[in-house]
């Protein structure tokens, strides 16, 4: 099975197609409002729950390894952002649509399912952060919580093309879950989602900066890509890496997307083989 | 005889989501390891900080582990028991909820028992083991008084899952609702006294978070005043209480809209 090819036509076509599956996205996100406004409280009371605990650690000691107050806190806000920005995702949908069969409509349509994906991916982050900018004002006018502003510009450009490369990052680790389903279909995908989602938090340093842990498990999980998704980006915007360091981590992270982009369209062709759309 | 008849009940839908356990297997070993390793790190967490600062709170790093062990010991059998709260949005989306208010059983003991999240058990063990561990020692009386605690904080948590129960019929909104309650409760995997005054008071008084989850551990350990402890008798009585009212009304403005 294959797609139809999309380079005949004109890119200006191709931009307004594409530029449509990210209204759709948003749309559908905002289509039930409470379901919407109740998922937005629950971002809200999970990062209130890894703050307000980091602020009590805080009560009785200055330093924690390399952190005060302020830079964990701070890294703690970052990973608000970075939640938002890198793992708003809208990726296990491609789960359900293999389980279910409904992938078959998307090979039949005069686009590329992994552009569809990326359009309805980018019109989610959008809408999530559209509505994060009102939520951080709420926040900081309500904690108000000691905040370090990166000032060097530098820093600022790394921290931006970092966070570009964890999205990527997160895109085809997130994509190769779902793709997961052709060969274990049950429950949509839900398990191997929730295996994977419940590893990447921690591993990515969700729930604190990973240099904490002692230093041998910390420089093993400095090889996994997990670690790129929100620890290296923050740290980098903290000003806590040498430039060295940050070119390094910089070629890594591309590295991962070039490995991961292969393995994506290799599971994608072999699952392609598989695919019976069972579900119809 | 009522009992006898819904403990048949509750044993013949345990065997059922045992039976879905089984048939998936290897959904169900994702999900376990997912629990697990979820609790693993958090342990790994809780350890790395405390072998810093020591303390948290005043508490020691014994005590702030067997808060986080009665924390997930009050998750589980929350989990264990009103597994069926997930899956009731589809019953009021459908129109099956038509088919369960026909039945000759309570719609409510229906729909919050319908599965039996099993998966939880083996972290039971787990726990179970790591308390031990701990070595601490704990007198009969704190033994009663932990059960005491401990059964009130169940009658809040079955009163929270009624609540989104009938805000479910009312609103069809079920998911987020639970989830949200989740989360909060995640707050309480360390003891709520580490932190601020507003936050505290909310968890005690408003969303009694720290009655359903802190309190228990406290009276385990022998620091839960007595007037804490009436407090939480008479606050889940209550909560029961306007709990079955509010699922009364829900049920007049229950629409059966999609049968």
């Amino acid at each position: 099975m294959k797609t139809l090819s999309l380079k005949s036509l004109p890119a200006k076509m191709l931009a307004k197609k594409y530029l449509q599956i990210v209204k759709i996205s948003w749309t559908n996100t905002l289509v039930y409002r409470l379901s919407f406004i109740l998922w937005r409280l629950e971002s809200i009371i999970l990062f209130l729950g890894t703050y307000l605990f980091w602020l009590a650690v805080y009560h009785n000691s200055a330093q924690i390894s390399s952190y005060n107050k302020t830079t964990m806190l701070t890294y703690i806000i970052g990973i608000l952002i970075l939640r938002n920005l890198v793992f708003s995702s809208r990726i296990n949908q491609a789960a359900e649509d293999i389980a279910s069969g409904g992938l078959n409509k998307y090979l039949v349509k005069p686009m590329e399912y992994f552009h569809w994906l990326i359009g309805i991916d980018l019109g989610d982050k959008i809408a999530q952060l559209f509505f994060l900018f009102f939520e951080l004002i709420a926040i900081f006018l309500i904690f108000k919580p000691p905040f370090f502003i990166q000032t060097n510009i530098a820093y600022l450009i790394y921290f931006l093309i970092s966070s570009s490369f964890s999205i990527l990052i997160y895109f085809y680790l997130s994509l190769i879950i779902s793709l997961t389903t052709f060969w274990y279909p049950e429950h949509n995908g839900w398990p191997q989602r929730f295996l994977f989602d419940t590893m990447i938090i921690f591993l990515s340093g969700g729930w604190f900066p990973l240099d904490i842990l002692p230093l041998p498990i910390y420089r093993f999980l400095s090889l996994l890509p997990s670690t790129y998704l929100r620890f290296f980006p923050l740290k980098i915007y903290l000003g806590q890496l040498e430039l060295k360091e940050i070119i390094k981590g910089l070629i890594l992270m591309f590295l991962w997307i070039i490995i991961l982009r292969r393995l994506t369209n290799f599971i994608w062709q072999k699952g392609l083989k598989t695919f019976t759309a069972v579900g119809i | 005889m009522k009992i006898i008849k819904y403990l048949k009940l509750w044993l013949k839908t345990t065997n059922l989501s045992l039976q879905m356990r089984i048939m998936t297997r290897g959904a169900s070993l994702m999900y376990l390891v997912g629990k697990l390793i979820r609790f693993l790190f958090f342990l790994i967490m809780l350890f790395v900080i405390l072998g810093q600062t020591k303390t948290l709170a005043g508490y020691n790093q014994q005590q702030i582990i067997i808060f986080f062990l009665i924390f997930n010991l009050v998750d589980i059998i929350g989990q264990l028991f009103f597994r069926g709260i997930y899956f009731f949005r589809n019953e009021v989306v459908s129109g099956h909820f038509d088919l369960t208010l026909v039945k000759p059983a309570n719609a409510l003991f229906q729909i919050l028992t319908v599965q039996t999240d099993l998966l939880d058990t083996p972290l039971l063990v787990i726990m179970l083991f790591l308390f031990i561990k701990q070595g601490i020692k704990i007198t009969f009386i704190n033994f009663l008084l932990f059960l005491l605690i401990f059964g009130a904080s169940f009658l809040i948590i079955t009163a929270i899952h009624i609540i989104i129960a009938s805000i479910g019929v009312i609103t069809t909104e079920v998911d987020n609702a639970i989830w949200i309650y989740r989360d909060l409760s995640l707050m309480a995997k360390v003891p709520v006294d580490i932190y601020i005054d507003w936050i505290r008071s909310m968890f005690t008084f408003i969303l009694p978070i720290a009655v359903i989850f802190t309190f228990p551990a406290k009276a385990l350990l022998g620091i839960l005043s007595w007037q804490w402890i009436i407090y939480s008798l008479i606050i889940s009585v209550i909560l029961f209480y306007i709990s079955l009212k509010f699922w009364h009304f829900a049920l007049t403005r229950y629409t059966s809209a999609s049968s």
